[in-house]
Order: C-alpha cells, then structure tokens, then sequence
C-alpha cells in the first residue's frame, strides 16, 4: 500500500476531510467506472459513484489501512449499482443505446484487435448482458476482483460468481465470434 | 486425451480460480486439444478487447467530483450527535402531537378563549436544534379550533398585499415570515432561484423560526417552491452537484474510533454492502436505513409527520417513509411535511433531502391520483430545485420529474 495513501487515509479517518478528497480523486475514475459499466447511465453513475465514497468514508474506521482502498470502495459502488438495477423504477426504465463506451481515437495496446463495427458489436453486446452477469464480468475484468471479492461484494456465493462470469464471457464471445479469429490468433500468441 | 473442460472451468482457469490440481489437468488437456486452446484464446480476446473499451465521462465531470462528495460528507451529521437529536426529536414528537390534543381540548371548552389564541405567537412546529429563541420560547400550538379562523386572517392579509387576489395562497415561506415581523406586516418579495442566482446582492432573508401550525393544511396544495440563500461568490456552479460545498469547513472531529483488528475490516465491509443491498432495493425507499440521526433531526424539524419521514444524510436518494404513501392524501401530508423541514432549516444538513422529499412525495401524489395541481407543484418545486446551486440530487430529482410525463399506472 502507498504510505502516503495510508497516511492520507489515517487522516481521513481523524476527520480530515480534505484528505478523503485527495484519496477521491485517486479513485474517482475507477470507481464511476465501475459503476457506469454495471448501471450503464451516467446520471445514476454519478450518484452510485459518490455514494459509494460516502459510504466508504463512514465506514473508514473499520478499513484496514495495511490494504488497498481501490478495491474495497470499487465493491461498494459494484454492490449499489447492481441494487440500483434491482429497483423498480431503474429495472422500469429502458437501457440508453451502447454508447457510453466509445472506441478511443488513441492508439492503444489493442489497437487493431478489433475493428470499428466490431467494437460497436462489442459495445452493445456488453450492454444486453443480464445485469448480474455484467456486473460479475465488470468487477472480474475491469477492476480485476477475486471471485471471493466478487462473491462479498454481490451477496453471491462463489460457484455463482463463476457460472455467471462464464456465462457472460460466452455470450460476449457468440456475439464477437465473427471478429475473433485473428483477435483468437494473436491472443493465444500472447499466452 | 482427458475429457474436454466446462466452459465454466475454461472461464476460472482464465481467471486462475482453479485449484491446483484442476489447472494442471486443464493445462495438460489444453497441449493436446487444439480446439480447447482456441476458446480459451477466445475467451482472453473478448477481456482485452472489452478493457480496451475506454469510458466517456462527460467533459469537466471530475473537475469537482472529488469536492462534491467531501461537501456532501460535510453536509451529513455525525453519528457523535446521535443522541442529542435523538432526545431533540422525541421531544419535538411529543410536543407535535400532545400539543395540538390539549389545545384542541381547550377550544372545545371554551370557544372565546380559541379565538383569543389567534394573537398567539406562532410555535406550533417542534422547534428544530437550531430553532430561534423565539419558537423556544413559545412552545405551544395554536388551537386547532382557531387555526381557520387565523387562515382567513391570512388569506385577507394576502388579499391586501397582493391587490386582491384573494383566491390565491401565499407562498409558505412568504408566509412564515409574515408570522415573523407580524399579521400584515411587509415581508421581503420571493424571488425565483434562478433570479436569484443572477442576483446574489439581493439575498434572502434566512427563515429561522419554525412556521405555526395553522398553515398546514392550507399550503397543501398550493405551495412555492424553496427559495435558498445565495452561496458566497466565486462558487463554481455544475450541473452535476454543488461545489458550493467546497467552503463546508471538515467536522471537529469525525468519529474516532480505535483501529479494530484487522479481521473486522472486511466484516464491516460486508455490512457496509448489506446496507446497500436494502436501501437500493427499490428507489422509492432508497436509504431506508439509513442514519439514524439523520431521521431525528429531520423529525425533529418537522411535525408528527416529520418524525417518520426523515430523510436521508448520504442525500443522493431519498430516504422515504417506512412504506410509500398509499393516497393522495397521505403523500401530500408528507410532502408539507418535507417542505417545512425545507423552510425552517434551509441551509440545515438535512434541507436538500427535505427538498427532494418534498418533489418526490409529489411526484407520489400525482401518480397516484393524477390531480393536475400536483403535477404542477411537483413541477415548480422540481425546477426550483434543479435551478438551486446547492442542488446535492439533481439526478433523482429529474428521473422524478420524468415521472410526471409517464403513463400512470
């Protein structure tokens, strides 16, 4: 753990709330992103995002400070946006299209792995995953959780966690199928 | 060769989730099964290329995000001042509901003497911790017996100030501080928010004295939105949350508690999600457990009412009644009873969560019996919300607001 993490941490803990907000900004990103994936609305992911901080700081007192913060509030957010889903009036309201993840115009690792259309057929893909299978493949694949991690996170027990994860990862990989072979080719080259 | 692995155990030995001797029989299987290895390629292709998958947050959205959730933090109470509000609150119901039973009593005995209670000064709502010496001080409720009688009185007054129109219900917080500086005498004219905002030289005056209880009933339907005081200059404003927060100095001191052993934090990490699991179950009971020194200060802001309702200190999503409001009626009740929370602390901790209490239980009531003036209350107090700088919920309040063009069930 980064001490000045920890230190920053210790003083939040003692009340310093200007230093909760340095360890924020640290996380902000990963944290709205985490929820974003899972809820795919930025409005509600704006909220799922600071309450997830909210709630992290309240419980501070409890956190260990020898362990990373990252984790720990990226599955409290994970854990309010697959609650929010699981509310009436969000499992009421239609999904916005695919477009909240956008292929990035910089060149990147992948760049290449994939062509535009089928980012795009990706992109919708990930967006027409169950709900509960995109938030175990979120936490799994982007912020890089342990099923047990995901299992506390989500109330789940393990054996769900990776029934729903490889359900997920199938379902993107029917979907994407036509695109993979040299994405499959280069993949097992890197392997 | 061995059998071909699940598609499960492809996926966890991806993952390294396997045990030991189920990845080495996976990894023996995979140097002789070609189409076993393909799929596992397959499977580690579709994570990269979904990591590759950049987020687009609007632009400037993290400019003051980390502000924002420190000024929210700021905004809430803490645990330390639990049984103080506790104490505050209970009071504050006693006195809401014993009140009004002996004044109303007291009426029935003796009519002249309810008529002379008008002259009362007004205290009838339980006085909030930061309520003026002068609700303190006048502890009682003014008598139900009286309390149309003290309504027309209000209403001819508004009659004079406003050239007659008579059918028109003064604005509430007009109107409390009318009961301020006296039957008639001038108040300071409501400006909109948005006006406001423009014009942050002419601020309102801070409404600091709980408003008498004979104007419940009568600004159920006809109420004006919040009016807030200006936030100091050189606020940044973003359609996102209030950075005026930034200047909401950090508490005394948070709650100090020593390091539990290190076995505890992930227990309580746990339990912080349980929480979550509850409280975002349904967002029209969103937070519903939440804090509950939040609830009592709310309670004791508020009347009888205001005791149950409460709202919420993590502010993003209301905390609503144990059970949604099943009438018009009931939600419209509840709805004044946000309001005056709103009004008698507009700058308390809990003011924000007032204010989306009070859209929401609109919202509520129009949808459950579709009366235009709720439609159109909910509508004013929503705009008047969202055009606030200080606005902490402005995304629930417009997926509220969207409520009132949807079907109605």
């Amino acid at each position: 753990v980064d001490p000045h993490e920890a230190d920053l941490l210790a003083k939040a803990r003692g009340g310093n709330l200007f230093a909760f907000e340095e360890i924020v900004k640290r996380y902000q990103r990963r944290v709205y992103g985490a929820a974003l994936r899972i809820v795919r609305r930025h409005e509600v992911a704006d909220d799922v995002a600071q309450e997830a901080f909210i709630r992290a700081h309240r419980a501070l007192h409890t956190f260990d400070l020898e362990r990373p913060f990252g984790p720990w509030v990226c599955r409290i957010a994970a854990n309010l946006a697959i609650n929010h889903l699981r509310s009436r009036p969000a499992r009421e309201e239609p999904l916005p299209e695919g477009h909240l993840e956008t292929p990035s115009s910089a060149a990147g690792p992948l760049e290449g792995l994939l062509d535009g259309e089928a980012r795009e057929v990706l992109v919708r893909a990930l967006a027409g995953l169950p709900d509960e299978q995109r938030a175990v493949f979120t936490l799994r694949v982007f912020e890089d959780l342990s099923y047990k991690e995901i299992a506390e996170a989500l109330a789940i027990n393990l054996g769900t966690v990776m029934s729903r994860l490889s359900r997920a990862r199938e379902r993107l990989r029917a979907e994407i199928a036509s695109y993979l072979g040299p994405a499959g080719q280069r993949a097992e080259g890197r392997r | 060769m061995s059998t071909h692995p699940s598609a499960e155990q492809l996926s966890a030995f991806l993952d390294q989730e396997l045990p030991d001797a189920g990845r080495l029989s996976i990894e023996e299987h995979l140097r002789a099964c070609d189409a076993c290895a393909a799929h596992l390629a397959e499977l580690a292709a579709v994570d990269e290329a979904a990591r590759a998958l950049p987020l687009e947050e609007p632009a400037g959205y993290f400019d003051d995000f980390a502000s924002r959730v420190r000024g929210r933090i700021a905004a809430r109470p803490t645990r330390r001042a639990l049984p103080v509000w506790a104490w505050a609150a209970a009071a504050a119901v006693l006195l809401a509901v014993v009140t009004p039973l002996a004044w109303r009593e007291r009426a029935a005995q003796s009519p002249a003497a309810a008529m002379k209670a008008q002259a009362a000064p007004p205290a009838a709502v339980p006085a909030a911790p930061a309520a003026s010496p002068a609700s303190a001080a006048s502890p009682q409720a003014a008598p139900a017996g009286a309390q149309e009688t003290r309504m027309a009185e209000a209403e001819r007054s508004l009659s004079r100030t406003h050239g007659g129109r008579a059918n028109e219900v003064e604005p509430h917080d007009r109107l409390l501080r009318r009961d301020q500086a006296g039957e008639g005498a001038p108040v300071p004219e409501f400006q909109a928010s948005q006006d406001k905002r423009e014009a942050p030289a002419q601020p309102e005056p801070t409404i600091t004295t709980p408003p008498p209880a004979r104007l419940e009933e009568k600004v159920l339907v006809e109420t004006k939105p919040f009016g807030y005081t200006p936030p100091p200059p050189a606020t940044s404003q973003r359609p996102h949350g209030p950075s005026g927060q930034q200047q909401a100095p950090p508490p005394a001191a948070a709650p100090a508690a020593a390091p539990p052993p290190a076995d505890r934090e992930a227990a309580a990490a746990t339990a912080e999600v349980v929480v979550g699991n509850d409280q975002f179950r349904d967002a029209d009971r969103a937070k519903e457990k939440d804090d509950d020194a939040a609830r009592q200060r709310r309670g004791a802001g508020g009347a009888a009412d205001g005791a149950k309702l409460g709202a919420t200190s993590s502010g993003s999503v209301l905390k609503a009644a144990p059970a949604p409001a099943q009438t018009g009626d009931e939600a419209r009740r509840r709805r004044e009873t946000f309001r005056r929370m709103a009004l008698e602390q507009p700058e308390g901790p809990g003011a924000d969560d007032a204010r989306v209490g009070t859209i929401a239980e609109g919202v509520r009531a129009y949808r459950l019996e579709g009366r235009a003036d709720d439609r159109v209350a909910a509508e004013r107090d929503g705009r008047a919300y969202l055009a606030r700088p200080d606005a902490l919920q402005a995304t629930r309040v417009r997926l509220l607001l969207k409520q009132l063009s949807e079907p109605r069930s």
